[in-house]
């Protein structure tokens, strides 16, 4: 744990501020200070796991984290400007301070997928989480299939790691695939939802497929997904809800028979169709 | 560590007059949480009290369950300068309170709120004031209209889970000490207790039962679990409920919870822990506007299922106490135990 009293956040300094679009940045962090749950060490959190974030006045907001546990010394949140917490980041500046607690959360089950082939469907700032995958498989490249990186962003403004996507698309059997929703001026790439790119993947129904955006656009990849003969079992996603704590207390993301802070917020969709929810 | 260490159940007695002279003492040596009337309403609720004439004996149960003083209603959990997460202060809870007259139903929410606030991840709040407390609970010796504790297995008289129970035998109140919490506090005013008295609990229980409108837990667990409840009963509950949340405020279960930040001028920065209600709509709406848990029937049936479905398979009790209060305050007439009855019969082959 980054902090060692539940409700307690630790201070954290910024480090750097990447601003990927108008409205979303990436801060990079620091602890404060040396203690004892220093995150230096790889185990400190997993792909899929995240935070509740605080900005003291404000309140907190579970944001995931989006660097790879194999980064070391700092830690990286893509935030975008939506709500009250999220609102006071986005006039944070290099050298101050933020507050987190965690890492909460299960993770992608990472493990699960060696050996095999690995694709990750992406809507908007969807892609943040599976960077945190993504950036992990790559480091170790060796250890799965071939992989697929599917991304979908409403105007070509609002694609965020556009460097790191053809970075990405540079490394040996990976493939990356781009869609923006309607076409525009100076945009030579593919226009449509992100469900048009799933043909790209359809030699790959054997391996797992990490999905992560608006509920909307989960609601149709998984359709799509499930069409093109994909198990329920194979198809890994997360759950947003509003949350207060973060470790299974304020009740605000019960459902079913689960709490998304502790027993989530990654689930198969097997495991979404237990519990009755819609997406 | 566990809230209560259980010990092998040790009985004593308490003539009347003698609980009233114990009181008495407890609430000048110690601080005393006892049913009393408020300075302004009639209503008797779980107050300071710092002699035994304050304290109102002929009660059936208090408007506001107990949990408040565990889980408070408005409740710091730091302060701090809103310039430096280094500045956060937290005040732990150290004072002794020792309860008087808390009935069965409210002793087993308590039981189940320990369970909740120890599983994985601790809550120190709440967990620091249940360690200073005890609780001298006293068992129901009539049914009162509204509750139904025989049927969710928490009462009139409790088997083990309590401090020190208290049971109505005419002059007396037969004592069972049942925690080494409770054991200290009976230790230390051993004068004024006498020899173990029998009463027969089994047969209050047969009474109490056979005058109630009851249900089948097992059954109404099984319509739930299996999904098999008629939804127009989700669409009833819905037309009737206004969202006030009440019953969900003076449930002895209910436990969720929102945060605030409080930054004032005069630099007292507080972060706040206030209750919350699965029944008001802004519950699950996340930043952006966006609402997953969005018709009321959903929010509904999501309560039901939470205590009477996934609380039992989590932590083996009811998470209805059958207290009643939920029946007494709704504004729009929606009665849980009916409700409950409802889904006990629906689905039955006719």
């Amino acid at each position: 744990m980054f902090n060692s009293r539940t409700y307690i956040p630790r201070a954290t300094i910024i480090q750097d501020i990447e601003d990927l679009t108008y409205d979303t940045r990436l801060f990079r962090l620091k602890f404060k200070g040396l203690g004892d749950c220093d995150n230096s060490s790889e185990s400190d959190y997993e792909p899929g796991q995240f935070v509740q974030v605080s900005v003291l006045g404000m309140g907190e907001a579970p944001i995931s984290i989006c660097s790879s546990p194999k980064d070391k010394g700092f830690f990286e949140l893509c935030v975008r400007n939506t709500g009250g917490v999220t609102g006071a980041m986005q006039k944070l500046e290099k050298g101050d301070e933020i507050g987190v607690r965690g890492p909460y959360g299960n993770n992608f089950a990472i493990e699960k997928a060696t050996g095999r082939d690995c694709a990750f469907i992406a809507g908007g700032i969807g892609l943040a989480p599976l960077r945190s995958v993504i950036k992990y498989v790559t480091a170790k490249r060796a250890d799965y299939g071939k992989l697929a990186i599917l991304y979908g962003a409403r105007t070509k403004e609002d694609i965020v790691f556009a460097d790191e996507l053809s970075q990405w698309a540079q490394i040996e059997s990976v493939e990356v695939h781009l869609t923006i929703d309607e076409p525009q001026e100076a945009w030579t790439g593919r226009t449509g939802v992100v469900t048009t790119l799933i043909g790209e993947i359809s030699d790959m129904s054997e391996g797992k497929c990490f999905v992560c955006g608006p509920p909307i656009m989960i609601h149709f990849t998984i359709k799509e997904l499930l069409d093109a003969g994909w198990t329920e079992e194979n198809i890994i996603m997360t759950l947003e809800r509003h949350m207060k704590c973060g470790v299974g207390k304020c009740g605000h993301c019960y459902i079913g028979d689960k709490y998304v802070c502790t027993d989530g917020p990654v689930f198969t969709y097997s495991q979404i169709n237990a519990l009755e929810v819609e997406v | 560590m566990p809230v209560i260490s259980k010990i092998q159940i040790k009985n004593a007695s308490i003539t009347k007059t003698n609980l009233f002279k114990l009181l008495d003492l407890i609430s000048q040596e110690k601080f005393l949480i006892a049913p009393a009337e408020g300075p302004d309403l009639e209503d008797i609720n779980f107050l300071p009290v710092t002699g035994a004439e304050q304290i109102c004996f002929d009660y059936e149960n208090t408007l506001v369950p107990p949990k408040e003083y565990f889980f408070g209603q408005s409740e710091c959990m730091f302060s701090f300068s809103p310039r430096s997460n280094e500045s956060i202060t937290v005040t732990d809870q150290s004072e002794e309170l020792v309860f008087f007259g808390v009935r069965p139903c409210d002793v087993k929410a308590i039981e189940l709120l320990d369970k909740f606030y120890e599983r994985s991840f601790v809550d120190d709040y709440y967990l620091s004031k249940r360690a200073c407390s005890v609780i001298i609970s006293v068992a129901c010796s009539q049914l009162n209209e509204e509750c139904f504790c025989t049927s969710v297995g928490s009462g009139p008289v409790l088997t083990e889970g309590f401090d020190i129970q208290l049971i109505d035998a005419g002059n007396d109140f037969a004592v069972q000490v049942g925690s080494e919490k409770g054991l200290q506090l009976y230790e230390q005013y051993q004068d004024f207790f006498g020899a173990p008295i029998d009463v027969d609990a089994e047969k209050e229980f047969e009474k109490a039962k056979a005058s109630e409108p009851g249900f089948d837990l097992q059954r109404v667990y099984d319509r739930l679990k299996s999904n098999k409840v008629d939804d127009r009963l989700w669409a009833d509950i819905a037309r009737r409920c206004q969202s006030c949340g009440l019953c969900l405020l003076l449930c002895p279960t209910c436990s969720c919870y929102t945060v605030i930040d409080r930054v004032t001028p005069n630099g007292r920065n507080l972060r706040m822990r206030e209750w919350d209600c699965c029944y008001f709509e802004g519950f699950t709406r996340m930043a952006g506007g966006q609402n997953p848990v969005k018709p009321k029937e959903e929010m509904i049936k999501r309560k039901y299922y939470h205590k009477l479905v996934q609380q039992i398979d989590e932590f083996g009790m009811s998470g209805c106490t059958g207290c009643g209060r939920c029946n007494t305050v709704c504004v729009g007439n929606v009665n849980w135990l009916e409700n409950i009855r409802k889904i006990e019969g629906s689905g039955r082959d006719v």
